[in-house]
C-alpha cells in the first residue's frame, strides 16, 4: 500500500467536467491531480473516499491521496429499464452501443424517453446502424429544429407515446413486443404488436453516478429523472467539508453545463484553499452561473414535455429479471415484500439482503432504482421518501492483490 | 394519549438473532409473545456479522493468554452451541446456509503455536474437542493455507451459516407458532406496575406485558436504563468484506488466525467472507457506521496472506456492522434481581451463542431447569460493580 500523498485539489473523473476543472485549476495555479481509469498518465481506479482522502488503485497497487479539496466529477450512466428480455444479448444501452467497436447489427430498434433518444438515434445512424423504428414514450415531446433534422436523416419512423413491452430470443434478441402507452404510462389495450429485430438500443435517459459522493456521506435527494443528486451550495460544495461535485454526477445535463460546473468547482476550490480572493472568485464565477442558469431554464422547460406518468416505470412483468448480477426476478422481490417479516417495510436494503438483489458485481447500479421503486410502491410512498440502497466500498470491484503489503 | 394495545405475556425488545430465537422457543410452547424492533429485524449485529460459528475460543489479536482465562467459564456454552446448531435447519424447516466443514485457528510463529496449545488445553478441559494439528495433517486438512502457517487448532464441527437467513428463519417459525411482530416500533419507556407486570410504552402505544426481555444488543444498556438496571454491554463497529465468487476451495471450513485478526470462509455461492473483528467507525457527518481505510485494507491483506487464493480475487464490498461486547466478554442472561420480571439476553458472540442463550432463557421463563446453569452469566454481576 503506497504512502499517503497530499495535494491541494484532487479531481475524480477525467470526463468533460473533470477536464474543465483541471484546466481551470491549472489557470489558477492550483496543485492538482486528475484521477481517472482511462487517463493517459497514471490511470487510477478510485474505489473509496474517507473525508477528503481518496483511495485508488494505480499500477496494481492500492494508494490514497489526502486533498485539500476533492471535486467529484464522476459523470452519469444509462438508466436501465426492466422488461422481460432486457438482459438478452443484443439488447444494449445507448452509450454501450455508441462506444462498441461496431454499430449494432441488422434491424435495430431504438426505444427510450427524452431528448437523448433522438441524438442517440442520429449517432447510431451515422455509425452505420440500420434503424427500423424509434420509439419515444412521451406523447408530445418538444424537439428542436436540429433534432427534427437529425430524425429525418436517421430514416426510421419516430413513434411517440410508444414503448417496449418485452423482447425474446434464444441466443440473441429475435423479436420485440411494443405498444402504445397513454400519458400515465399505461399500455393501451389492443395496441401490442411484435416485430423481428436483431438489436434493441435503450435510451431511457441517464442517472447521476453519485456513488462516491454518497459513500463520502454527502447528503443526497432523489430527483426525477436524474436519480440521487447531492445537495450543493453556490460553489457546488456538498454537505461534507472539502467535497464538491461538478457535472453530470450532480444531475445529467449537456456538455456545456458540465464545462461550466467543472470551472466553477475549481474556482470554489481555489477560494476554499485561500488561493483566490472572494471578489475575484465571484467575478470569475458570475458568467458561469449565468450560463448554467440559462441551460437549466431551457432544460426544465423541455423536461415537462418528455414526462410520462408513473405507470411507465412500474414493473408489471413478474418474470422480468430485476438484478442480472444475482439473477433475481421482479416476482422474487415482490414475494419478499409480501413476507410477513416485511411488516411495514420501507427500506430497500432489507429487500437486498433477503433476495440478494443488488449484491452482485455491479453493486446495484442497474437494479437499485427499480428495487427502490418496488419498495416505494409497496410502502405507498414516493421514491423520494425511501431510504436509498447503501453504497459500500469499494464502489467498483478491486483486485485484492493490490492490498498486499 | 398513547393508545392501549393488547396485553401480552412476554414482550421481547430487539429483533436480532436472540430476540427472534427466543420468540420461537417461547411461541412453540404456547407462550403469548410480542417481538418489538425499532427498525426492521436482523439489521444490526445479527445480520451484519460474518456468519462464523465459533465453537473454539475466538482470539483477539492481543493479550491472547489473558483472554483464554477470561473465556473459560463460557466454554460450556460453546460446547452446547456446537450441539444445537446442526439441528436448527430441520427444526425451523429452513435453509440457513450451513456448512460444517470443521474449523482451523492457524498461527505462523512459535509464539502462535504456544498460544494455540494453551488454548486447546483450556478447551479440552471444558469438553470442547479441539486439538493442535501441524505438518502433513494440517496440509491435508487445508491445502489452501499459505506456507507460512505452521500450526492450527482444529475443531471438527466448526463451520458457518448465513447470518442473513438465521434470525428471519427463527422469526418466521415463531410467527407460524403465533408470535406477534412489531417493526419500526421504538420502545421509549418500561414501567413496572404495582399490581405486577410492566407498561411498555412504544412509538405505537402502550402495551402491558407480564414479563419483558431485553434482547437489544448494542442498545441493551438503554433498555436496562429504563428500569434502572445496568446491563454492562456496549456496541462497537466491526467490518466484514466479501470477495467475488470463486470455485470451491474451503468446502465449509472456517479459518481463523490466532493473532492477526481473521475469520475466513467461503459462502455457498463461492464468495469468500472476510472478518476478524477489525473496527470501523461512525461517520461524523452522516452518523452511519463505516469501515476505516486502514481496517479495510489490513483485514483483506491478512486474508490474502493466510489463504493466497483470496489474493487472486476481487473485493466486492466491505460493510460495517454493529458488534456487541459485555464488560467481561461473557454472555449476559437471566432475570434482574432488582426488577423481577425483567430479563436480559445478550452474548458477546451473539451469533454463535445467540440461539443457545435464547433457549436457556426460554427454559427459565417456562419455569424449567436450564440445560446449562445460567447463573454465572447473570446480569446482576454488573450491579455489584455499578
Amino acid at each position: 500500500v503506497t504512502s499517503v500523498r497530499r495535494v491541494e485539489l484532487a479531481i475524480v473523473g477525467g470526463g468533460v467536467a473533470g477536464t474543465a476543472a483541471a484546466t481551470m485549476a491549472a489557470e489558477l495555479d492550483l496543485e492538482h491531480v486528475v484521477l481517472d481509469e482511462r487517463a493517459m498518465v497514471d490511470p487510477s481506479v478510485v474505489w473509496g473516499i474517507w473525508g477528503t482522502r481518496v483511495a485508488f488503485v494505480r499500477d496494481g497497487r492500492a494508494g490514497s491521496l489526502d486533498a485539500g479539496v476533492v471535486i467529484l466529477a464522476t459523470g452519469s450512466r444509462d438508466r436501465s429499464v426492466v422488461f422481460p428480455g432486457w438482459t438478452l444479448p443484443g439488447v444494449v444501452a445507448l452509450s454501450e452501443a455508441l462506444t462498441a467497436d461496431k454499430p449494432p447489427p441488422g434491424r435495430v430498434l431504438v426505444v427510450g424517453n427524452g431528448p437523448g433518444l433522438v441524438v442517440g438515434a442520429a449517432l447510431l445512424h451515422a455509425r452505420g446502424a440500420r434503424l427500423v423504428a424509434i420509439l419515444e414514450a412521451a406523447a408530445t415531446p418538444r424537439l428542436t429544429a436540429r433534432e427534427r433534422a437529425w430524425l429525418r436523416r436517421a430514416g426510421a419512423p419516430y413513434s411517440t407515446a410508444h414503448s417496449i413491452i418485452g423482447a425474446t430470443g434464444r441466443d440473441n434478441v429475435e423479436r420485440v413486443e411494443t405498444a402504445a402507452i397513454d400519458r400515465d404510462g399505461v399500455v393501451r389495450a389492443g395496441s401490442r404488436t411484435t416485430a423481428k429485430v436483431d438489436a434493441i438500443v435503450t435510451a431511457f435517459g441517464r442517472l447521476a453516478s453519485s456513488e462516491l459522493a454518497r459513500l463520502a456521506g454527502c447528503r443526497h435527494a432523489w430527483v426525477e429523472p436524474a436519480g440521487h443528486v447531492p445537495e450543493r451550495d453556490a460553489w457546488l460544495r456538498t454537505t461534507v467539508p472539502g467535497i464538491s461535485v461538478s457535472g453530470d454526477a450532480a444531475g445529467p445535463s449537456q456538455p456545456g453545463a458540465a464545462v461550466a460546473e467543472g470551472q466553477l468547482g475549481a474556482i470554489g476550490a481555489a477560494l476554499a484553499l485561500g488561493r483566490l480572493q472572494p471578489t475575484e472568485a465571484e467575478r470569475r464565477a458570475a458568467p458561469l452561473r449565468r450560463r448554467l442558469a440559462r441551460i437549466r431554464r431551457v432544460e426544465d422547460l423541455r423536461a415537462g414535455a418528455f414526462r410520462v406518468g408513473p405507470a411507465f416505470l412500474r414493473l408489471n412483468h413478474p418474470d422480468a429479471v430485476l438484478c442480472p448480477c444475482e439473477d433475481v426476478t421482479v416476482a422474487q422481490v415482490r414475494a419478499s415484500l409480501a413476507d410477513p417479516l416485511a411488516g411495514d417495510l420501507i427500506d430497500p436494503n432489507v429487500v437486498k439482503v433477503r433476495t440478494r438483489a443488488g449484491m452482485g458485481t455491479c453493486q446495484g447500479r442497474r437494479c437499485g432504482e427499480h428495487l427502490t421503486r418496488l419498495v416505494a410502491e409497496h410502502a405507498g410512498r414516493r421514491i423520494e421518501d425511501i431510504e436509498p440502497l447503501s453504497v459500500r466500498p469499494p464502489i467498483v470491484p478491486i483486485p485484492i492483490e493490490a492490498f498486499r503489503p | 394519549m398513547a393508545e392501549r394495545l393488547a396485553a401480552t405475556d412476554v414482550a421481547i425488545v430487539g429483533g436480532g438473532i436472540i430476540g427472534c430465537s427466543l420468540a420461537w422457543y417461547l411461541a412453540r410452547e404456547g407462550v403469548d409473545v410480542v417481538l418489538i424492533d425499532r427498525r426492521d429485524v436482523n439489521r444490526e449485529a445479527s445480520g451484519t456479522n460474518a456468519g462464523s460459528l465459533h465453537f473454539q475460543i475466538w482470539m483477539p489479536s492481543e493479550d491472547g493468554e489473558a483472554w483464554i482465562e477470561r473465556m473459560r467459564p463460557q466454554l460450556v456454552l460453546q460446547r452446547e452451541a456446537a450441539r444445537l446448531w446442526p439441528t436448527l435447519e430441520a427444526e425451523l424447516e429452513a435453509d440457513l446456509g450451513f456448512r460444517f466443514g470443521g474449523g482451523l485457528m492457524v498461527g505462523d510463529s512459535d509464539a502462535d503455536r504456544a498460544l494455540l496449545e494453551r488454548k486447546v488445553a483450556a478447551e479440552n478441559a471444558a469438553g470442547v474437542p479441539t486439538r493442535v494439528v501441524v505438518d502433513e495433517e494440517l496440509r491435508t486438512l487445508a491445502p489452501f493455507l499459505s506456507d507460512e502457517i505452521v500450526a492450527a487448532s482444529y475443531h471438527p464441527e466448526e463451520g458457518h451459516a448465513n447470518s442473513l437467513l438465521v434470525a428471519p428463519a427463527f422469526l418466521r417459525a415463531a410467527i407460524r407458532a403465533g408470535a406477534r411482530l412489531l417493526t419500526r416500533t421504538e420502545v421509549v419507556a418500561i414501567e413496572r406496575r404495582p399490581a405486577g407486570g410492566f407498561d411498555v410504552t412504544t412509538s405505537r402505544g402502550v402495551r402491558w406485558a407480564s414479563r419483558v426481555v431485553s434482547a437489544a444488543g448494542a442498545w441493551s444498556s438503554e433498555i436496562g436504563a429504563m428500569v434502572g438496571v445496568p446491563i454492562g454491554t456496549a456496541g462497537f463497529t466491526a467490518i466484514v468484506s466479501a470477495t467475488e465468487a470463486a470455485p470451491p476451495v474451503m468446502h465449509g471450513m472456517l479459518v481463523q488466525h490466532v493473532s492477526r485478526g481473521l475469520t475466513l470462509k467461503q459462502a455457498p455461492p463461492g464468495n469468500f467472507i472476510i472478518g476478524g473483528g477489525w473496527r470501523g467507525t461512525i461517520d461524523e457527518t452522516s452518523g452511519r457506521r463505516i469501515p476505516t481505510y486502514e481496517s479495510l485494507t489490513a483485514n483483506v491483506a491478512v486474508a490474502a496472506r493466510t489463504v493466497p487464493v483470496v489474493g487472486r480475487l476481487r473485493l466486492l464490498r466491505t460493510w460495517a456492522g454493529t458488534g456487541v461486547d459485555s464488560e467481561d466478554g461473557m454472555p449476559v442472561v437471566g432475570e434482574c434481581e432488582r426488577v423481577p420480571g425483567f430479563y436480559v439476553a445478550e452474548a458477546g458472540f451473539g451469533f454463535t451463542l445467540g440461539p443457545l442463550v435464547a433457549r436457556l432463557l426460554a427454559e427459565r421463563l417456562l419455569g424449567r431447569e436450564t440445560g446449562v446453569p445460567i447463573e454465572p452469566f447473570s446480569p446482576d454481576r454488573f450491579v455489584a460493580v455499578a
